[in-house]
């Protein structure tokens, strides 16, 4: 038997892997799975704390909203000083 | 079935706004239309067909994912998917032992081969070759042979030009057949 033959009888065998019969069912309760976790409540102390370290967009924009409020805080104080 | 754009069809398209318009639903359609080919992909890609089918979950769950960043424009859904398995496979070999390439070719030297050696040994070594290629060349090996994509399809997954995509494939076949010669097999 010639080379190019072998090949693509053996191509032919390797065209022959099938799914399972729930292939599907399965990436589809993985999918619902992961969309249910997505969807719990925004005010969940937990969900917030893991946007805000998970994304360090997030984390930035946090840290620098922080100490935005620690400055405004200072500010505060020492014009209520001055004010006395 | 019709066809628009960069061959994205009427109903793919249907299905795709109808996922991200909330109806989860739907992507089993996708699941269903593609799951073959990225099975077969994966399992042929890696070697073993469970693993395949592992990867293969986790393609279409990265794709349900990142389903919003798909864009028509720049490619079918099919090589957008394929992308995905690829990587995934990349990532999937990684973690797997590497069996060096001497080992197998040892292997197959070692068999004492009749002149009637039945085809599923052949096949057997001709796998064992196959896993034996460098990564690129058994990619773009798989995407040709045995999911019959274009080259054009097969450089926009791999990121490289259609030369480099004819190139590689004409090395792994070369090594395939390499690797009958040693059962005396007539060449042509």
């Amino acid at each position: 038997m010639k080379t190019e033959e072998i090949l693509k009888l053996w191509t032919d065998t390797k065209l022959q892997i099938n799914p399972e019969r729930d292939f599907s069912s399965k990436v589809m309760s993985r999918i619902y799975e992961y969309d249910r976790q997505r969807k719990k409540p925004l005010f969940d102390i937990s969900r917030l704390v893991e946007i805000a370290t998970s994304n360090p967009l997030t984390k930035a924009a946090m840290i620098i909203g922080g100490a935005a409020i620690g400055v405004l805080r200072i500010v505060f104080l020492l014009r209520t000083f001055l004010w006395c | 079935m019709s066809s628009i754009g960069s061959g994205l069809t009427v109903n793919e398209r249907e299905t795709i706004s109808q996922v991200l318009r909330g109806n989860v639903g739907a992507f089993r359609l996708l699941v269903e239309k593609y799951q073959t080919s990225i099975i077969r992909f994966a399992a042929n890609l890696l070697g073993d067909s469970h693993i395949g089918e592992d990867v293969a979950q986790d393609v279409f769950f990265a794709a349900y994912k990142k389903l919003a960043s798909f864009d028509p424009a720049r490619s079918n859904f099919s090589t957008w998917l394929f992308s995905i398995a690829r990587n995934k496979c990349i990532n999937e070999m990684k973690k797997k032992k590497v069996v060096s390439a001497n080992e197998l070719l040892g292997k197959i030297t070692a068999n004492n081969l009749s002149d009637g050696i039945a085809n599923q040994e052949l096949f057997a070594e001709l796998d064992k070759a196959l896993q034996t290629l460098p990564g690129r060349q058994k990619r773009a090996f798989i995407f040709a042979e045995f999911e019959n994509l274009p080259y054009q399809e097969i450089a926009q997954i791999e990121g490289v030009r259609i030369g480099t995509v004819k190139s590689r494939i004409n090395r792994a076949k070369k090594k395939l057949r390499a690797a009958l010669e040693i059962f005396n097999v007539e060449t042509i």
